[in-house]
């Protein structure tokens, strides 16, 4: 009886922390990173002397300004449906990569380095929001990090236990860049923000 | 409007529709989560309905098995989550004083593109759909 009362509560409660508490936690954090990825955008300009005018600057911004918009609409579903349109359409594929592409060219060899970083990471950040905040996906991460913990755990067993977190973060990454491509996670943003399209 | 772009078009319209019915079903388990949980609760308290002297009786047993461990976690858990919401107000006041600031300091800059969000870091009403 007081079981089942409690029960009810605490389900109520449950609801209470995921919708109101870990949720809105969770978006401040993925947008907190997307805003020193920013930073470090100015930064990295700034300290090689290139101009702030330069577009390759303009389309990065630009860019991660539309991921931070576009955060809170992040949708697993849509985006595992636009990868899976994109991946089998070949022709629209490399229209799609092309465009984007286009967008970041340049003939500085570190700064295409840099960009392609900055564009890997800001996509890193926003799968994590995603997993974070769909609560099917949270779950699987929490049993597929156990396992994986768990196996570091056994094969270390004689050695020395050595549970590597980067190592952890660059599996599940691995694991989702099969379902969602960063191209079309990319486009999704741009079309999604408002819909403002890029220059 | 070129042939990809009509494509992805179609798509945005596909999109939309998942987004719609994905929002729906969300929506529909939450309210599905609290009714179910009501009705828990509701289950729970139907012994005491009445004032018969069976359901006093029921009502004093269930306020002696509310044994102290679970009032402290409640009591707990409400200053967490007090302490949660006075620091997220605060983080909030923080995010618009230093939007203001970073605003005035990088004021020369004429490629300081916006993200758009409010000034508490809030998606805007136009985007939220």
């Amino acid at each position: 009886m007081v079981n089942t009362v409690l029960l009810g509560v605490n389900i109520l409660l449950f609801i209470l922390l995921w919708k109101k508490v870990l949720r809105p936690s969770s978006l401040d954090d993925c947008r907190d990173k997307l805003f020193d990825l920013r930073d470090e955008v100015r930064a990295y300009f700034i300290s090689r002397s290139l101009p702030l005018s330069d577009p390759i600057y303009k389309q990065l911004r630009d860019l991660i300004n539309f991921h931070l918009r576009f955060t809170e609409n992040l949708s697993l579903s849509s985006i595992i449906h636009f990868s899976v349109v994109v991946g089998r359409n070949k022709e629209l594929s490399s229209h799609l990569k092309n465009q984007i592409d286009n967008r970041f060219k340049t003939d500085d060899k570190a700064l295409t380095k840099f960009v392609e970083d900055v564009r890997t990471r800001a996509t890193i950040i926003l799968m994590f929001y995603m997993m974070q905040s769909s609560l099917p996906w949270l779950i699987l991460s929490i049993i597929w990090g156990v396992a994986y913990g768990l196996h570091s755990v056994v094969t270390n067993m004689y050695n020395r236990v050595s549970f590597n977190v980067e190592q952890l973060l660059t599996a599940i990454y691995a694991l989702s860049k099969r379902a969602v491509r960063r191209d079309a996670l990319e486009e999704l943003s741009y079309r999604s923000s408002n819909g403002v399209k890029p220059a | 409007m070129d042939k990809y772009e009509f494509e992805l078009a179609k798509e945005d319209r596909k999109i939309e529709r998942i987004r719609l019915w994905t929002g729906l079903v969300k929506y529909g388990i939450s309210w599905l989560a609290v009714v179910g949980a009501i009705y828990i609760i509701f289950a729970g308290l139907k012994p005491f309905i009445g004032q018969t002297p069976e359901a006093i009786s029921a009502f004093a047993s269930f306020l002696a098995k509310l044994n102290f461990g679970n009032i402290t976690g409640y009591v707990l858990a409400g200053g967490f989550g007090l302490g949660w919401m006075l620091e997220r107000k605060g983080k909030k006041r923080a995010i618009r004083k230093k939007g203001e600031l970073q605003k005035s300091a990088e004021n020369n800059d004429a490629y300081r593109s916006s993200s758009g969000l409010t000034s508490t870091g809030g998606t805007p009403e136009e985007t939220n759909g």
